[in-house]
């Protein structure tokens, strides 16, 4: 094995190499869900009890006090269901982009594709979504709402990756930038509450009319995700033009985040 | 010959000194330097100026040289944490570093859980770490806590397992950056073992140290790095010969110190300490001569005066003291002011670090007393004359042949009859 340590020179995506780091790789994301809820009564629950919680907060405020409407789902379902994704969003967002910040030491020491870390903090929110999942199902049981099928077996985990996706994109993005400017930290969670108002996770999209507002949502992956997660209950025709912007707009998102990342990464180890 | 394990060719490496200086840039200086231009006021600062050498299999590497000389900036441009402005190496085995205090270590996991992660973080393989877990558990000696958390562990303890992980590694080439300074002076010997054998199996290592006697004890070839260069390169006691003789001068201004006590009818201004041939050190063996020259300056007629300089170790605890009642008696009618000489034909040390305390008195007062003015740097050395190197028990391990093991810090001349 021989390897040749020279300036860096030109971008790639160092796919290769994280296949070579595989295992340290799983390592991280073992370590980050073990670590998540040490010393915690509730443990795992607590994946499942921030979403039930939230939605049950909302579903006083939104249903009962201002009746916002939810497509004709159960409003219980309709923001669960908007919930589960938006934490992966949240969540993965703003542990990926403070994570070279907490593993420094790791980073200015160790050497391994540093995309990784930031990889690893988002899936740990996956994690939490497929706790998140099983109460999903048990409200789709209590309400006894029709669900398409084969829409959820497809649609779901479509939406899932979209998430995932934009989730890693933005997260490769903002880590790189925390390491150089640290502005981002304080920056971050402002703007994670301005999309949570901005995402149609506790109101339909329909209730902006008009295809401005539609094609608007869709360029939002959080909201594409969403809506996609959403239209196994309603039975319109899929528009998948729709999803045609997501998938873009998300792959979009994905290589900024990765072309940024590797151009930065060899120098967080000086600058972190 | 083979070709070499590893391959320097020519490394240079420059930083900016704004981007290591400050902790960090917030995004509006950097708007506002772009908008002034600000490129070109950037101040760089060349931490290697073009290194080169070859290291070959089996080789154990010690590279020395004063801090910011560039030793730890090599090893991480070899470990591949920072890359090279300029220049190449061409590495042809498996790389690992030993790290710091549980580097890898997270306070939340479990002894055991995080010998695997940290396994994973220096190379092994799972299965790797499977094998060897026992083995691991067993040479750090925390068997009983491996289910406890590791912010429960004692610094100790950490030092242990962490060094335990990476002592079981089997990389080609082993990076070593200053880690043997830590622990328990019985962990201590047990990874100097560790050291040896590893040593002794073939296995390639860099090892960057402050730490001469362990240097030489380890090390077969040296680098010696003086600001970016590389100074020289040949067998491990050529180098640190070099290495002593190039130190730089030492003098510590002692005159500006608020942190002192006494009243004031005397004031030390100065020391500094000098090697046989007269040159300015702070560095010297056991057995070897010392000359340490005081700078004063007093405002009174000077009665009784007496003289002492303390030497103490890293407790604070004091080792012996030079002292001008004893030796010479009471000084009377000094110069306003002027330099004193102290004399130690035959330092009687053994290898450490050593710090030094100036007091003065006058009759049943003290004039002056300041502490920690200067360090002192023992290596380990030939005392009695006989061609024998003594080390203290502490530190010695393996190559026993070498020389002789004292157990007390401090040794006194002396002669038998049989």
């Amino acid at each position: 094995m021989s390897y040749t340590i020279k300036p860096v020179s030109r971008f790639s995506l160092g796919l290769p190499e994280i296949w070579e780091f595989r295992e340290l790789f799983y390592y991280f994301v073992w370590r980050d869900i073990k670590v998540r809820y040490k010393q915690t009564i509730f443990g795992v629950l607590w994946a499942i009890l921030q979403p039930l919680m939230l939605m049950i907060t909302f579903s006083f405020v939104f249903k009962r006090a201002l009746n916002i409407p939810s497509d004709d789902i159960p409003y219980p379902i309709f923001a669960y269901s908007g919930l589960m994704f938006w934490n992966i969003f949240s969540t993965g967002l703003s542990n990926a982009a403070n994570s070279l910040l907490t593993n420094s030491r790791i980073v200015k020491k160790i050497y391994f594709p540093r995309l990784i870390i930031p990889t690893s903090a988002v899936l740990v929110s996956v994690f939490d979504f497929l706790m998140a999942l099983s109460v999903y199902f048990v409200l789709l049981l209590y309400y006894q709402h029709s669900v398409n099928v084969l829409r959820l077996v497809t649609l779901l985990p479509l939406a899932l990756l979209i998430t995932v996706f934009s989730t890693c994109g933005m997260g490769y993005l903002l880590a790189a930038l925390n390491v150089k400017y640290r502005d981002f930290k304080y920056a971050l969670p402002f703007f994670i509450q301005m999309l949570l108002f901005i995402s149609p996770i506790l109101y339909p999209s329909s209730i902006f009319k008009g295809d401005y507002a539609k094609y608007a949502f869709a360029l939002n992956p959080v909201a594409g995700a969403v809506n996609l997660s959403r239209s196994i209950f309603i039975d319109k025709p899929i528009e998948w033009n729709l999803i045609g912007i997501s998938l873009v707009s998300t792959l979009f998102v994905f290589v900024l985040g990765v072309y940024f990342f590797r151009k930065e990464e060899a120098f967080f180890a000086d600058i972190v | 010959m083979n070709e070499p394990i590893l391959e320097i060719h020519d490394i240079h490496k420059k930083f900016k000194i704004g981007a290591t200086r400050e902790q960090y840039r917030t995004l509006r200086q950097s708007i506002v330097n772009s908008l002034k231009g600000g490129g070109s006021k950037k101040e760089e600062m060349w931490a290697l100026k073009g290194i080169s050498f070859d290291v070959q299999q089996g080789d154990v590497i010690g590279i020395i040289g004063k801090n910011g000389s560039g030793k730890s900036t090599l090893l991480k441009i070899l470990s591949r944490i920072t890359p090279p402005t300029k220049g190449y190496a061409i590495t042809r085995g498996r790389m690992a570093s030993l790290l710091e205090v549980g580097t890898g270590f997270h306070p939340e996991l479990t002894g055991a859980e995080n010998v695997y992660f940290n396994g994973a973080l220096l190379g092994l393989s799972r299965k790797e770490t499977a094998q060897k877990f026992d083995e691991i558990v067993a040479f750090s000696g925390v068997e009983q806590f491996l289910n406890t958390s590791v912010k429960h562990y004692s610094s100790g303890m950490q030092v242990r397992l962490a060094f335990s992980v990476a002592a079981h590694l089997e990389p080609e080439i082993l990076v070593i950056d200053e880690v043997l300074s830590v622990g328990d002076a019985e962990f201590r010997k047990k990874c100097m073992n560790k050291m040896q054998e590893v040593t002794s199996s073939g296995r390639t290592i860099l090892f960057v140290s402050h730490d001469m006697g362990a240097v030489l004890e380890l090390c077969n070839k040296g680098v010696l790095l003086n600001q970016g260069n590389m100074v020289m390169q040949g067998s491990m006691n050529e180098v640190v010969d070099r290495y002593m003789s190039m130190r730089d001068t030492f003098t510590s201004d002692i005159a500006t110190r608020e942190d002192r006590n006494g009243n004031g009818s005397l004031r030390f201004t100065s020391i500094q300490l000098f090697d046989e041939n007269n040159n300015l050190t702070d560095l010297i063996q056991t057995g070897q001569y010392l000359k340490l020259r005081i700078g004063y300056k007093t405002n009174t007629n000077t009665m009784g005066v007496m003289f002492n300089i303390n030497f103490h170790n890293h407790n604070s605890e004091c080792i012996f003291e030079c002292n001008s009642d004893m030796s010479y008696g009471h000084i009377n009618n000094l110069p306003e002011q002027g330099i004193l000489d102290c004399i130690i034909p035959k330092f009687p040390l053994l290898s450490g670090t050593y710090q030094l305390s100036l007091r003065c008195q006058m009759g049943k007062h003290i004039a002056d007393s300041v502490w920690d003015v200067a360090k002192l740097e023992v290596m380990a050395g030939d005392f009695f004359g006989n061609k024998q190197i003594v080390q203290s028990e502490q530190q010695s391990v393996g190559k026993r042949h070498v020389g002789q093991i004292a157990q007390s810090p401090i040794l006194v001349d002396h002669k038998w009859k049989i």
